[in-house]
This record gives structure tokens, C-alpha cells and sequence, in this order.
């Protein structure tokens, strides 16, 4: 009993964490950094539970715990981090309680726990479900926008719709074929109609939640009204989890119809890539933009890792962790974009920005030139590892579509450049938190460590991934 | 030693470019003047000792082959420079003598350096010095040319010429692989498009000698200074020509068609500047339609002899400068005025000596040309020497015409160098026997000038006169055949293809279709529902489609 | 030594930009006393490099490699033989007459002088790169600087320039990156280009995979229908530093084209040398014409630069390579000349601007300028005083041995261009256009003058001898 309390330290030390800022509530007047802090520390903990019985699990049938699921975990926890020390100076700024927030978030990573640890379906779902009732409730924080009630109708009703759709398939395969290599088999044995709605349901509500095309509605329509930390959290948080989930589901329960499926991520990938290059041109949100962009990317990934074999799936990870570098990199840049108290989110409003924010400026430059795969900025590395993979299979097609809308997006950035640097200013930028600077050095600084010496970063990670295609 | 002079005159031109105070001017200048004829007497007597020499200077060697400078040294490169050293010295006795160079000494020092460009273009042997030497000689020339326009078209004209020498030079080296000239005589077995070539050189040595149709660049000469005027026609590019026909001769006669052609354009260059002479009321312009006339039947006396250079040729030229530089005093005694019907004021004196001069250095030029008559070009000189007596008998008419005018103090400075000129003359016409005749011919063409009155009529009456000096069918005619159609083909070319079909075409239906894109795209995002039910069903039906694709396969 | 040299010329105006974006100053005194400052050390460090690299040698020198551990396919090769070290002394120098006559020029921020030291870096390493990614990865990245220059300081029209920029640099930066990835599948390690003709690609992708390089590099050159964009922005920029190093940019085309061109190029591609001549021979043509209508002395400048550009690579497209040491000598006294001409340009349109006179006429007061612009037009049009004369002269005799239409059509081209500088030169000269401003024009400043001079000596020792600065 005490051992399996033990196993589950990770969990509960969120657990606890919960309670804590609960108590610290109820009991002390609290500051808004204060709660954010004990988040901090209860993720922390939580990783550290982690990788310390990082192969030991409780309930083995329904859970596992290896380095992989550990790996995404650890990512998806030091993603949270980040973006709550990120978030604090939002919250400080607005001065709105941050209580809820932080027991959102850390609710988040609690789900983020259980759908990369699940090894059941119906536990995915639960994890999924509490995941999505985590982003309806942090779309509460945009309340201030127009938009919001709308919008945030629109996400429930949406995501609910895909919820249902997942039960009713995990109702087709009976609770006993919940656990992945039963639900496979069963599949496996299934004619294709019944197959496709079962794999459907599953899928459709994992790309919902990740905004993968021609899914990506939900996830752009919450992004643009979205306060700051909540479009960084629906653009960066959940990225590492789901596409973990992502990639368990397709080596372990969708393979019998592995080739079919690859064809669809395939469609899917491409939808991607021409919505996201689209999408970021006719936007003049800069949230929005990098909404679309992060469809795009999400894209690139989908088609980079579908074939779903060792190298793909080692370059999905290269690519996404440039990718989520760079992207924390710019979001961390808006954190300093701001005008009389205002964040300021229009393309318009960060016009001439570069002239008094010369290092911020060229900071958020070298991330989009990093995102637009311009070599020898790290961003390239994962670009050339999807297009090359493309090449080696000889899929040309995939290989002219990636390189047309990269072209196109690139001219969403170049707008954003166009802004920063080139046009006339219009309004005076208030002095950014010297946090800012420190997040984007210590950003920049592991891009090039990534650049440079990826081993540090990427330490043994082909072989943790691997123990996922086993 | 040819190496030797060429020694000396580069370091007197080095010593003359250096700058001293102003008032020692005259002193150096006089200097550098006694320096050149110290070369010259060093260059006279090694002359007369010569044996056959190559001094070579690698200036750069390469891949491609070496490019040398050879200075050769022998009887035939000593004759040939000859001429261009007296027309150098006698134009360095005018600097020391007149006043109207400012910067006498630079002056000075250019015209010594033109002739070590001459003289290394002659002595060399190598393509690339030929070409070398070209450049060189056109850019001094440029110092000699004070006038924008004037200056511009001779740049113009001359890059042309040159341009065309570069990629004959560029084709012989392609073709031979070698880029001596003596290997050019090869190029009649080797070579293909013969008669491109010797078009392309026949038409660049055309355009530098100033023949019919390519001689208004030359005529715009008549902006600058009189005595720069003439350095030009004779120490520059009409020489160059000169030394150049010379030197590629053996390329000009691979194709058939080269006497027929060169003799058509020698024929009408003479007309023309016959004519010219005769119209022309500039003395300038004048003086360069003589040239036209002078030098093409040098041109054309050389041809008689199969382009070999004679020693009665460098005599033949150097009469030719002293008849410019009698009508350069002409111009000096006339208050230097252009036009000989706006002259105020005349020195009578100074008139009578230099045309005195005139006619003896003529009768002087016309015995040496009788010495260079071959069966080939008897009927030539015989019409030459006719046209010559008309035109200078013409010539003096106006001159003399010009004898009511305002008197102009006498100047004695052309005198000395008539007088050496004369004497020369003199000694050249004890040679030979014919001397009366032509003098007899000058005075029967005075006669027919002064009194035939139709040819009075048209030459003195001032409205005919007048509209014969305004017509210049040269100076429109590659403006009208070739500059503007290939700036409105230019402008054409921009607008249709830069501006429409670039611009307008690919570039704008980058920018459109872009457009369009996203007009479709904030379209089909208006309406929230139908966006994303249309989302769900393309999911659904991607999906269906490769399931179905995939039990297919 | 050699080795390390390489590494330090490549990064050192890096470096140099870091201490320029730091330095505080106003009137950017001191960030333009940097750049000029990094140049200069550069400058000597190359012709260190000069002396310990032989220059006979056809093998790349002072390599260095560096395999790049997360895409162990890359493995990163630099290193420089004669011709790209002597192409990036060339820039380097163009760069600092740039930088001295950015002086002058009030309205650069010191941006400007930032990124143009990251294009210097960016173009040191692109010269020096052996292997196939970083002489991709170079390739793209000199033209983002210069893009951001173009963007800072392009004036009125800057949007549509840009735009244009983008377009075509980026649509060729693409197909290059289609190129090597293809070839990366193919092969599955790091390729060097001088192995690249090894690499079979296989029935059919050879010809796509070559076609995509080549458009590549045509996009930076002004072959039509390509020459349009770099056509247009120059037109539009005024500041002498970025238009020194817009027309830096064709050079990189060239450049990429005397690396894998022709030993480096299967014979499939290589037969089709000759069509490629003809579409450069009527770029040629078709700008040379339009250079002599145009009316601007800049626009004339322009034409004249692309067609000597078309001339070298039509150099370049010959079957042989023995032209590759004289396209470098050339291309080095052109560089030289197009960048004090610019300078030379820009000067005399900054005071027609101030003084609202027309620049007809304007070099009669301004004597030093009209010296300085007198000569650097005789080395431009390819008289015997630079470099340029002799080797352009091996050159066409190259063309001429291949075909006589093309080389005579070349000289055609040469002629015009020629001539429109020749026009370009008198109409600033042309007295009949006196105006009585004349005592307020103001000649060029005396460190302009002497960098000029010092310019003129250079392409003047070329003439004699190219490498004149190296022993032996």
C-alpha cells in the first residue's frame, strides 16, 4: 500500500498542491505571485515523483510508467513551469486573483498525467474530458472580451459533440477492450466501417484538443479572444501530452490500420500546412497569426511522424521541441508588448517596436526566423528532418505543398517583421519586466544549445522514444 | 636600341609630371624640349646601326598565356616611328613657343607620353599590347579634347572602333590560341568567318581613320583648340589607324571583298572631304575635311604598296602635318577666329608668309607622293593631286578674301618653325624635278577659283552659304538610324516586359492570387456553424476516402 | 593557423555587429568607426590568409569541418581557394567604401551598419562553403540582412521592394532546399560539391533536382525573367551601403555557379549550356538597351553592372574552367568599381537632392568627384587600367571560341553598356549645363576622395599584376 502511495507521489503531490492553494486561501491573504509559487513547487515535486519511480506504476492495467511516458511528462510539466512563471507577470500587471488559475493549471497537468500514462481508453477519455473542461474554464479568464460568451459556447458545444463521439465508440468496443492492446485487437478484427467510427471517435476528439486541420476551428476561434497566458497555454501547454497520446495511440491501438491511417494524417497533415500558411496571412491578431502557425506546425509534425518508425518519430520530437522553443520564445516577447497597461495583440499596435525595444525585437526575430526554417537558425533542423523524410520516400507532392505554404506563412511573419521594424510608430510601448529578458536569453540560450550541442537536450532520446514503437 | 629611346621619353615624361613651381615652367619645358631632340639624335643615329632586337617585358602571364610587351627593335619600327617623332617635336617647339596651353608642362608631358604609346604600339608584337597601347593612346587623347560634346562623341566613337579591335584581338586569341601577331597570318588557314572579320576590323580602323560616314566626331573637333585639333588627326587615333592597318593587314586580305570595299570608302572620303573642304567655312572643319582627303590617299598610296611602310610615306605624313600647321597659323594670324567670314582682324604679313609656306611644303608633299605612284594607284594620285590644288587653291581664295579687314599685329613665333618646315620642304623638292608644274597648277586653280563666277556665286553667296553649313547629314544620321531606335526599343523593352508582363503579370498574380486566398478563407470563417460542420464533414469524408482507398489497396 | 583564420574571418563582422548593436551613440560615430574598424582587421586577416594558402593550387585550403551532431548527415566544411578568397577581399573592400561613404549619410540608423555586418559574415561564409548545406545554409541566409536593410531604410515604395524581395530570393532559397534534400535522401551523408556529380539520383529526379539548383541561383541573377526585382529595388535605394551589397547579391549566383559549374554538373544539363547562354545573351541585350534609354545615372550604373554579370556567367556556362581565376581577378577590380562608382553616384544625387538642381552638369563643381568618376568610368568600361581588361579580354575570347553569334553579341551588349556610361559621365560633366549654384555644391569630403584614390591604386596595380598583395 505504501509503496503503491509511493508510485503515485507524482500525482498526488498535485494533488496536495491543489489543496495547498486552497488552504492557502482560506487561511492567508495571499499575493498573486504566492499561489503562483506553490504551483511552481508542487510541479516541481511532482517531477521530481516522477523521475524518481519513473518505471514504477500502480495500476498497471489501466496505467504504464516508462521513460517515455516520463520523457513527455517531464516536458509537459517544464512546459507548464515556464508558462506560470510567464503568466505571473500578466496576472500582476492586471491585478486579478490567481487562485483559480493555478488550480487549473496545475488540473491541467493532472490530465496531461493520466492521458500520457493511460494505457486505457477509458481513462484517456476521463483524462481528455477533464482536459477539456480545464480549457473551457480558462477560456472564463477572457471574460472582458466581446467574444468570449460566444466563443466559449462554441468550445463546449464543440468539444462536447467530439466527447460524445469518443464514447460512443469506446461503447462499441465494450469496457473490457478499453486497454490499448485489447481495443487493438478488436479493431483488428472489426470490418472497416465499424473501425473507421471507433477510430474516428478516438482520434477526432485528440485533434480537437490539439487543433490538428480540419480540426483546428475550436483551437483558433478560443486562441484570438484569448488573455495572453490562455492563448499560451492553448498554443504551447498541452502540445508535449497530446502528441505523446498522439503517437501511443497510433503504435499501440490504431495499427492494424496503420497504412489507412497514414493516409489520413497524411490529408490531414497537408490541410495543415495550406490552412495554417493561409490562415496566418489573413490574420492581423499576432495571437491568431501564431494560432495558424502552430496548425501549420502541427501539420509538418503529423506528416513527419505518421510513417511512425524510429527516425520519424526521433525528428517529430527534434521538431517539435524547436518549434515549442521558438514559439514560447515569441510569446514570451508579447509579454513585453504593451501600451499604457494594455497588451497589445494587433499587428498595427507593435509598429517601430524595434526602436525601443531593439533586443526584444530581434529576439522575437530570430524565433520566427527559427520558425520559418531559415538555416542555420534552429528551427531548420526540424524542417529539414520532416522535408527529408518526404524526399526518401519520394512523396514530392508533400514536398512541394510543405515549401509552398511555408512560403506563404513566411509572409504572416514577414507582416509581423514588417511591424516591428520597418513601420512608422503609433503608439508608446510601456518598459518591459526585466523577467522577459531573462526568459528570452535563457530561451535563445537553449535554442542554441540545441543548435550546437543537442546532445544535452536530446540525451538518449532516440532510445526513450523507441520504447514506444516496442 | 629602340628599348633605349623608349627609356629616355618615359623618364623625361615622369620628369615633366612632376610638379615644380609655376615660374620654372618655361625653363623645364625648354628643357624637355632639348631632351626630346636629344633622344631624337639618339634615336636617328641608332637608326642607321640598328640590327634586329626584342627587348620583352612580361606585364602578365596566366592560364590563358603570357602578355608581353616587346619593344623590337629594327631598321622597318624605327622608320615607322619616325614621322610621329618630328610631328612630336615640332608640336613640342609650338608649346614652347605659344602661349595657349595653361598647363604647358602636363601638356608636354602627354604629348611625350603619346609618343612612347605610339612607339611601343608599333614595336609590339603582342595582341594584347596592340590593344593595350589603343586604350592607352584614345585616353591620352582625352586630355586634348577641352569640350564636353566634342569629347563625348569622339569617346563614343572611338570606344566603338576599339571595342571592335577588342573582340578581333579576343577572336584571334580564341581561334590561334596565341597571341602574337605574327601567328594572325595563320588565321587564313584556320580561321572561319572571313569576311566577318575583316568587316569588323575594316569597319573599327574606319571609324579611327575618320573615312566617309564616321568622320563627324572628328569634325566635332572643331569645339577644341586648333593646334589640339591637329595633335589629334596626327599623334592619335587616324595614326593609330594608320599603324594598325599595318600591323593587321594579313586579316584584312583573308576576305575578297576587302580591296573592293576599302577602295569605295577611300573614293568617297576623298570626295567628301574634298567637298567639305571646299564648303566648309570653319577653318577647323576645314582642316579635318583636308585630313580626309590627305589621309585617305595615304591610305590608299600604302595600299599600293601592299600596306609595307616606305620612308616617302613618313615624309608624306609629315607634309601633311606641316600643311595643318600652316592653317593652324592661318588661324593664329586670323585673330583665331573659326570662321573665315567673321574674321575682324588680319595679319597680312603673317598670311602671306604661311601660305608661302603652304605651297612649298605642298609641292614638297605632291613630289613625294609622285615617288609612291604604282600602276595601282596612278589614276588616284593623278585625281588626288587635282582635287589637293583645287581645295587648298580654295582654301587660299577665302584667304585672300579676307583682305580688307582690320590689321592684326604680326606674330614671329610661327616663323621659326615655318622656317624648319620650309626648309625641309625645300630640301625634299630639290629632289625631284616636277615642282614648277605644281606650282603652275596652284596658280591656274587661284585663277579658276577667284574669278569663275557660278563657283563664286555658290561659295560667297551668304544665304547659300549659310544653309551649305547647316546641312549635316552626319551628326543626325546614327541619332535617326541606330541611338534613337535603340533607346525606344529600350524604353519598349522596359515597358512591355518589365512593367506589363512582370509587374503587372507575374508578380501581381503572386500578390492576387495571395489575396484571393485569404478573401476566400475570412469568407468561409464568417459563419461559425457552417465552417464547422464543413471542417467536420471534410474530416469525415478524408477519412472515409482513404479507408476506402486503403481496402482497395 | 590557416585553418583557425578562416573560422575567425568568417565570424569576426558577427562579432562586429554584436559590439555595433551595443554602441551607444547619436550621429553613430562610433558604430560606424566599429564596422569600418571590423572591416579593416578582416581585410588583413584575409591577406594573412593569402599568404599562407597557395594560390596555384585548384584544391580548397584551410579547411575545416565540423559534423553536426543532431543531422549526422551535415558535416559542416569550410574552406577558401584563390578565387573565393580573393572574392571575399572584394566584398570586404566594397563593403568598407560603403561603410566610409555611410558616413555622410544622416538618415542610416545603426542598424543598418548591424546587419550589414551580418551580411558580410554571412557572405565570408558562403564563400568559404565546400559542403552542399552550408553553402545552402549561407546562401539563404545573406539575403535576411539584407532584406531588413532594404525594409529599415528602402523609403517610400520599401513595402513593394520588399515584397519582391522576398519573392524571388525566397522561391529560389526553396527549390535550393528541395535540391539538397533530394540529394540527402539519395546519398544519406554529408556532400561536398565537388563530389556532387557523383551522386546518382536516379532516372528522372537528376534533371529536377539540378533544374531546382540552377533556378536557385538564376533567382539572384538578373537573367530574365528574373532581373526585374533586383532591377526594381535598386532603382529605389539610395542608401550606397545597401546598394553596394544588393549588388553583392548576383554575385552569390555567380558564385554558386562556378562552384558546381562544369565539373560538377552531369552532361545532361551540361548540353543545355548553351541555351542557357542565349537567354543570358538576351538578358544582356534587352538590359543593355534598356540602360542606354534610361535617363538616371544610377539606373544607368545598374544596367552596366548586370550586363558585366551576364558576361561572367556566360563565362561561367563555357565548357571549359580554366576562365575561373580570371572571372575572379575580373569580377574583383568589378566589384572595386561598382562600389566607388555608387558611392561616387549617391554623392552627386545627394547634392542635386539638396541643392533640387539636376545632376546634369554637376561634376563641373565639384572637381575631386569628377576625377574620382573620369577615371573609375575608364576602369569600368574595360580600358587597359584594372584588372578587368585583360581577364575580360580571356574571357570573350572564350565566347568567341564557342560561338561567334553569342560573342559578338556580347560585345554589343558591352558596347552599350559602355557607351551608357560614357553618357552617364558627360551628362555630369556637361558644362552647357552651368547653373548658379555652383559655389554652394559640395565636393566630395577628402576621406572619400583618398578612399577612392586608394581604391583607384588598387585596380590600378590589378592591371599588372592581380594577386599583387601575395608573394610569388
Amino acid at each position: 500500500m505504501l509503496e503503491n502511495l509511493l508510485y503515485l507521489l507524482s500525482e498526488v503531490s498535485l494533488l496536495i498542491t491543489m489543496f495547498v492553494l486552497l488552504w492557502q486561501k482560506i487561511f492567508f491573504e495571499s499575493s498573486i505571485k504566492s499561489y503562483f509559487k506553490t504551483t511552481k513547487i508542487g510541479v516541481c515535486i511532482s517531477v521530481l515523483f516522477a523521475v524518481l519511480f519513473y518505471n514504477k506504476v500502480v495500476f498497471d492495467t489501466y496505467f504504464e510508467s516508462t521513460s517515455y511516458t516520463v520523457l513527455f511528462y517531464v516536458l509537459s510539466s517544464f512546459m507548464v513551469f515556464a508558462w506560470l512563471s510567464l503568466s505571473v507577470k500578466w496576472f500582476v500587471s492586471e491585478d486579478i486573483s490567481s487562485l483559480r488559475f493555478c488550480l487549473l493549471s496545475v488540473l491541467a497537468l493532472l490530465s496531461f498525467n493520466v492521458i500520457i500514462k493511460s494505457v486505457n481508453l477509458g481513462f484517456l477519455f476521463l483524462g481528455l474530458l477533464m482536459l477539456s473542461f480545464v480549457n473551457y474554464k480558462f477560456l472564463k479568464f477572457s471574460e472582458q472580451s466581446e467574444e468570449f460568451h460566444s466563443v466559449s459556447k462554441r468550445y463546449i458545444l464543440t468539444v462536447l459533440f467530439f466527447a460524445i463521439m469518443m464514447m460512443a465508440s469506446l461503447l462499441i468496443l465494450t469496457p473490457q477492450n478499453w486497454e490499448y492492446a485489447k481495443a487493438a485487437e478488436f479493431i483488428g478484427m472489426s470490418d472497416a466501417k465499424l473501425a473507421i467510427f471507433i477510430i474516428s471517435g478516438i482520434l477526432f476528439y485528440l485533434l480537437i484538443l490539439w487543433g490538428v486541420a480540419p480540426f483546428h476551428f475550436c483551437f483558433i476561434d478560443a486562441v484570438a479572444p484569448a488573455v495572453l497566458p490562455i492563448a499560451t497555454y492553448f498554443n504551447l501547454v498541452s502540445v508535449f501530452a497530446l502528441f505523446a497520446t498522439f503517437v501511443k495511440l497510433n503504435t499501440m491501438v490504431f495499427v492494424p490500420f496503420g497504412s489507412e491511417l497514414g493516409l489520413v494524417y497524411l490529408c490531414f497533415g497537408i490541410f495543415s500546412l495550406i490552412i495554417g500558411a493561409i490562415g496566418a496571412n489573413a490574420s492581423r491578431n499576432l495571437k491568431k497569426i501564431f494560432a495558424y502557425s502552430g496548425v501549420y506546425n502541427l501539420g509538418m509534425l503529423l506528416l513527419l511522424v505518421s510513417p511512425f518508425t524510429a527516425s520519424n518519430l526521433l525528428g517529430g520530437f527534434i521538431y517539435l521541441q524547436v518549434y515549442i522553443l521558438a514559439l514560447f520564445g515569441v510569446y514570451t516577447a508579447f509579454y513585453s508588448f504593451k501600451s499604457n497597461g494594455v497588451y497589445l495583440s494587433n499587428l498595427n499596435m507593435i509598429n517601430s517596436i524595434a526602436k525601443v525595444r531593439p533586443f526584444i525585437s530581434a529576439s522575437m526575430l530570430f524565433f520566427m526566423l527559427s520558425m520559418m526554417g531559415i538555416a542555420p537558425f534552429p528551427g531548420f533542423i526540424g524542417q529539414l528532418y520532416a522535408l527529408e523524410s518526404f524526399a526518401e520516400s519520394s512523396s514530392y507532392l508533400i514536398l512541394f505543398v510543405a515549401l509552398l505554404s511555408m512560403l506563404v506563412l513566411m509572409t504572416a511573419y514577414l507582416q509581423i517583421v514588417r511591424s516591428m521594424y520597418f513601420n512608422q510608430k503609433e503608439v508608446d510601448f510601456n518598459r518591459p519586466d526585466y523577467g522577459v529578458y531573462v526568459y528570452l536569453v535563457i530561451n535563445m540560450l537553449l535554442l542554441a544549445v540545441l543548435i550546437f550541442k543537442p546532445e544535452f537536450l536530446l540525451y538518449d532520446a532516440p532510445a526513450v522514444l523507441n520504447v514506444v514503437l516496442k | 636600341m629602340l628599348a633605349n629611346t623608349v627609356t629616355y621619353l618615359l623618364f623625361i615624361a615622369i620628369f615633366s609630371l612632376l610638379r615644380f613651381r609655376p615660374k620654372f615652367d618655361k625653363f623645364i619645358i625648354a628643357g624637355l624640349t632639348v631632351a626630346c631632340l636629344w633622344v631624337f639624335n639618339r634615336f636617328c643615329l641608332d637608326w642607321q646601326l640598328v640590327t634586329e632586337s626584342i627587348t620583352t617585358l612580361v606585364w602578365d602571364s596566366s592560364k590563358s598565356g603570357d602578355v608581353k610587351i616587346d619593344i623590337v627593335s629594327n631598321r622597318y619600327n624605327y622608320m615607322l616611328i619616325f614621322p610621329f617623332f618630328v610631328i612630336t617635336l615640332l608640336s613640342l617647339l609650338n608649346n614652347l613657343l605659344f602661349k595657349f596651353e595653361d598647363k604647358k608642362r602636363i601638356f608636354s608631358a602627354i604629348l611625350i607620353l603619346n609618343l612612347l604609346s605610339l612607339i611601343l604600339l608599333i614595336s609590339t608584337t603582342n595582341l594584347v599590347g596592340i590593344i593595350t597601347f589603343v586604350f592607352v593612346i584614345d585616353i591620352l587623347s582625352q586630355f586634348f579634347i577641352n569640350n564636353t560634346y566634342a569629347s563625348r562623341r569622339y569617346s563614343i566613337y572611338n570606344l566603338i572602333a576599339d571595342m571592335g579591335l577588342f573582340m578581333i584581338m579576343a577572336m584571334l586569341k580564341g581561334k590561334l590560341d596565341n597571341l602574337e601577331i605574327g601567328n594572325i597570318a595563320h588565321y587564313y588557314e584556320t580561321g572561319r568567318h572571313r569576311d566577318f572579320i575583316m568587316f569588323a576590323v575594316m569597319i573599327s580602323l574606319f571609324i579611327k581613320f575618320g573615312f566617309f560616314l564616321f568622320q563627324s566626331y572628328l569634325l566635332d573637333l572643331k569645339n577644341t583648340k586648333f593646334h589640339k585639333l591637329i595633335l589629334i588627326l596626327y599623334l592619335s587615333t587616324p595614326m593609330v589607324a594608320l599603324i594598325l592597318v599595318m600591323k593587321l593587314y594579313p586579316l584584312l586580305v583573308v576576305s575578297p571583298s576587302f580591296d573592293l570595299c576599302l577602295n569605295i570608302i577611300l573614293a568617297l572620303t576623298m570626295f567628301w572631304g574634298t567637298i567639305g573642304t571646299i564648303v566648309a567655312n570653319n577653318l577647323k572643319e576645314k582642316t579635318v575635311y583636308l585630313n580626309m582627303m590627305l589621309i585617305s590617299m595615304v591610305v590608299k598610296l600604302l595600299q599600293g604598296v601592299d600596306f609595307v611602310f616606305d620612308i616617302h610615306l613618313a615624309l608624306v605624313l609629315i607634309a601633311c602635318f606641316v600643311l595643318n600647321l600652316c592653317l593652324y597659323y592661318v588661324h593664329y594670324y586670323v585673330g583665331r577666329e573659326n570662321n573665315l567670314y567673321a574674321v575682324e582682324k588680319v595679319s597680312k604679313t603673317g598670311i602671306c608668309i604661311t601660305l608661302c609656306a603652304y605651297i612649298i611644303t605642298s609641292v614638297a608633299f605632291l613630289s613625294e607622293l609622285s615617288l609612291l605612284v604604282t600602276d595601282l594607284n596612278l589614276i588616284w594620285v593623278d585625281v588626288f593631286i587635282g582635287l589637293f590644288i583645287i581645295a587648298s587653291a580654295h582654301i587660299f581664295s577665302q584667304i585672300l578674301y579676307l583682305k580688307d579687314k582690320q590689321k592684326l599685329g604680326f606674330d614671329f613665333y610661327p616663323l621659326f618653325i615655318l622656317c624648319i618646315c620650309t626648309f625641309g620642304a625645300l630640301y625634299i623638292i630639290k629632289t625631284t624635278g616636277l615642282w614648277w608644274l605644281y606650282i603652275f597648277a596652284f596658280v591656274i586653280s587661284f585663277l579658276v577659283m577667284v574669278k569663275i563666277y557660278p563657283l563664286r556665286f555658290v561659295l560667297y553667296n551668304k544665304l547659300l552659304n549659310e544653309k551649305l553649313q547647316k546641312i549635316d547629314f552626319f551628326a543626325h544620321f546614327y541619332d535617326v538610324l541606330i541611338v534613337n531606335p535603340i533607346k525606344i526599343i529600350g524604353r519598349w523593352l522596359t515597358v512591355l516586359f518589365d512593367f506589363m508582363f512582370i509587374e503587372k503579370t507575374l508578380t501581381a498574380m503572386f500578390s492576387s492570387l495571395n489575396g484571393f486566398t485569404i478573401r476566400i478563407f475570412r469568407k468561409s470563417a464568417r459563419h461559425w456553424a457552417i465552417y464547422y460542420l464543413f471542417n467536420v464533414i471534410v474530416a469525415m469524408v478524408v477519412v472515409l476516402w482513404c479507408f476506402f482507398k486503403g481496402d482497395k489497396q | 593557423m590557416t585553418h583557425s583564420l578562416l573560422l575567425v574571418i568568417i565570424f569576426l563582422p558577427m562579432l562586429g555587429s554584436i559590439f555595433i548593436s551595443g554602441a551607444h551613440d547619436e550621429n553613430r560615430k562610433n558604430s560606424v568607426n566599429v564596422a569600418i574598424f571590423t572591416v579593416l582587421s578582416n581585410v588583413f586577416l584575409i591577406l594573412k590568409l593569402f599568404s599562407g594558402i597557395d594560390t596555384h593550387s585548384d584544391n580548397m585550403q584551410a579547411l575545416n569541418s565540423y559534423t553536426w551532431p543532431i543531422l549526422p548527415r551535415v558535416n559542416v566544411v569550410f574552406g577558401i581557394d584563390m578565387p573565393s578568397l580573393l572574392l571575399i577581399l572584394a566584398v570586404h573592400l566594397a563593403m568598407l567604401i560603403g561603410i566610409f561613404a555611410l558616413k555622410r549619410e544622416k538618415s542610416s540608423p545603426k542598424s543598418v551598419l548591424f546587419f550589414a555586418m551580418c551580411f558580410l559574415s554571412s557572405c565570408n561564409a558562403y564563400f568559404s562553403a565546400i559542403d552542399v548545406f552550408s553553402f545552402y545554409t549561407f546562401f539563404v541566409l545573406m539575403i535576411v540582412p539584407l532584406f531588413m536593410q532594404i525594409g529599415i531604410v528602402g523609403g517610400e515604395k520599401k513595402y513593394k521592394i520588399i515584397s519582391r524581395f522576398y519573392l524571388y530570393n525566397f522561391i529560389g532559397a526553396f527549390l535550393f532546399l528541395a535540391a539538397i534534400v533530394t540529394i540527402y535522401a539519395v546519398v544519406d551523408r554529408s556532400v561536398e560539391i565537388n563530389q556532387i556529380s557523383a551522386v546518382k539520383l536516379g532516372d528522372g529526379y537528376g534533371i529536377w533536382v539540378w533544374s531546382a539548383i540552377f533556378l536557385a541561383f538564376v533567382s539572384r541573377i538578373p537573367v530574365w525573367p528574373f532581373h526585374y526585382w533586383i532591377t526594381s529595388i535598386s532603382n529605389l535605394i539610395k542608401n550606397p551601403l545597401i546598394f553596394i551589397q544588393l549588388n553583392l547579391i548576383p554575385v552569390a549566383g555567380l558564385y554558386g555557379f562556378i562552384r558546381f559549374w562544369p565539373a560538377n554538373i552531369p552532361s545532361e544539363i551540361a548540353s543545355l549550356a548553351p541555351v542557357f547562354e542565349v537567354f543570358c545573351v538576351v538578358t544582356m541585350l534587352f538590359i543593355s538597351f534598356s540602360g542606354f534609354g534610361n535617363t538616371s545615372v544610377k539606373e544607368k550604373l545598374f544596367a552596366y553592372t548586370m550586363v558585366y554579370y551576364l558576361l561572367y556567367l556566360i563565362g561561367v556556362f563555357l565548357p571549359t574552367d580554366i576562365l575561373i581565376d580570371n572571372i575572379a581577378y575580373s569580377l574583383f577590380a568589378f566589384i572595386l568599381v561598382v562600389a566607388t562608382l555608387t558611392i561616387s553616384i549617391t554623392h552627386i544625387e545627394q547634392e542635386s537632392e539638396r541643392l533640387l538642381i539636376s545632376s546634369n552638369g554637376i561634376l563641373c563643381s565639384m572637381p575631386k568627384a569628377s576625377l574620382i568618376y573620369s577615371m573609375l568610368i575608364l576602369v569600368a568600361i574595360g580600358l587597359p587600367v584594372s584588372a578587368l581588361f585583360w581577364n575580360n579580354f580571356i574571357i570573350i575570347s572564350e565566347i568567341f571560341n564557342v560561338s561567334l553569334y553569342i560573342g559578338t553579341a556580347v560585345i554589343i551588349t558591352l558596347v552599350l553598356a559602355s557607351i551608357t556610361m560614357l553618357q552617364s559621365l558627360y551628362g555630369l560633366k556637361d558644362n552647357t549645363c552651368a547653373f548658379g549654384l555652383s559655389d554652394k555644391i559640395k565636393d566630395m569630403d577628402t576621406t572619400e576622395f583618398i578612399v577612392c584614390i586608394v581604391v583607384m591604386v588598387i585596380l590600378f596595380l590589378s592591371l599588372f599584376k592581380p594577386l599583387w598583395f601575395t608573394y610569388g
